[in-house]
């Protein structure tokens, strides 16, 4: 991925907290969790709200990592009005909200829970274009 | 956190996943974080389901658990139920609780507390 400028998307994210790039691996998601929980951790944002972001964070992070052939995840968090903004890089494979847009699967189906999981969790998640790049972005307003 | 993003990534040498699994006859422990990295050893050490009887999953000290581990167990919940045999999750921890309740599997799950 280039220039990776989640945060050139102006009105919405107001301070950048964080922004790095791993490579897809899923040996690479423990260190992902644990520099977002920091960081959020560090700015006194409340557990109930940082143990959501985290799971969050993990399923969009595996999701690039296991249905794209993205080289790198890239992962941007910072602030925005009322609440708080993760985006996760390389979501071509996360452009079908709408798959996800039901009812959780039932208790028969194992795999596909994922991107329920994240909406279920963030008060709202859309696929944007900044620049060349499509990213995942996550909201989560403070509770 | 702001910083070079080259120091943020060497910083990360440091973050390998804390996870460990051990099984003790039909019961299985993990510790620590399961996810698309760790899941799959769990779900080697429920295949095939270890013991006899009642097969034991205790999730007390998990931290963190997403799809990943819930994929897992809900593959070893089924493979107990085709084995007619009863697959429970014991001590599941705040984080494995809040996982099965987001994804509407409470009633679906043996979840043991005690």
């Amino acid at each position: 991925m280039g220039n990776f400028g989640i945060m050139a998307v102006r009105g919405e994210i107001e301070e950048l907290s964080t922004q790095f790039t791993v490579d897809a691996c899923t040996s690479q998601l423990s260190g992902i969790r644990r520099i977002v929980t920091d960081t959020l951790g560090r700015a006194g944002v409340d557990i109930d709200v940082i143990d959501d972001v985290e799971l969050a964070v993990s399923e969009a992070a595996t999701n690039v990592i296991q249905h794209t052939d993205s080289p790198t995840v890239s992962i941007a968090v910072g602030e925005c009005e009322g609440g708080w903004a993760f985006d996760v890089g390389a979501a071509e494979s996360l452009l079908d909200l709408s798959a996800s847009a039901g009812p959780m699967p039932n208790g028969e189906r194992i795999s596909g829970r994922g991107l329920y999981i994240i909406r279920a969790l963030m008060d709202r998640v859309d696929v944007i274009d900044v620049g060349d790049d499509r990213v995942l972005r996550c909201v989560k307003f403070a509770s | 956190m702001r910083g070079d993003p080259a120091d943020i990534i060497a910083s990360m040498s440091d973050t390998s996943p804390r996870f460990s699994i051990t099984t003790n006859d039909n019961v299985v422990t993990v510790e620590g974080e399961i996810d698309a990295h760790s899941a799959p050893e769990v779900g080697e050490a429920l295949t095939p389901l270890p013991g006899s009887g009642e097969v034991r999953l205790d999730l007390a000290a998990v931290e963190f658990i997403d799809s990943s581990g819930l994929r897992v167990i809900i593959d070893a919940h089924q493979r107990a139920e085709a084995d007619e045999r009863r697959f429970v999750i014991a001590q599941p921890s705040r984080a494995v609780q809040r996982l099965i309740e987001i994804s509407g599997l409470s009633d679906h799950l043996n979840l043991a507390t005690d």
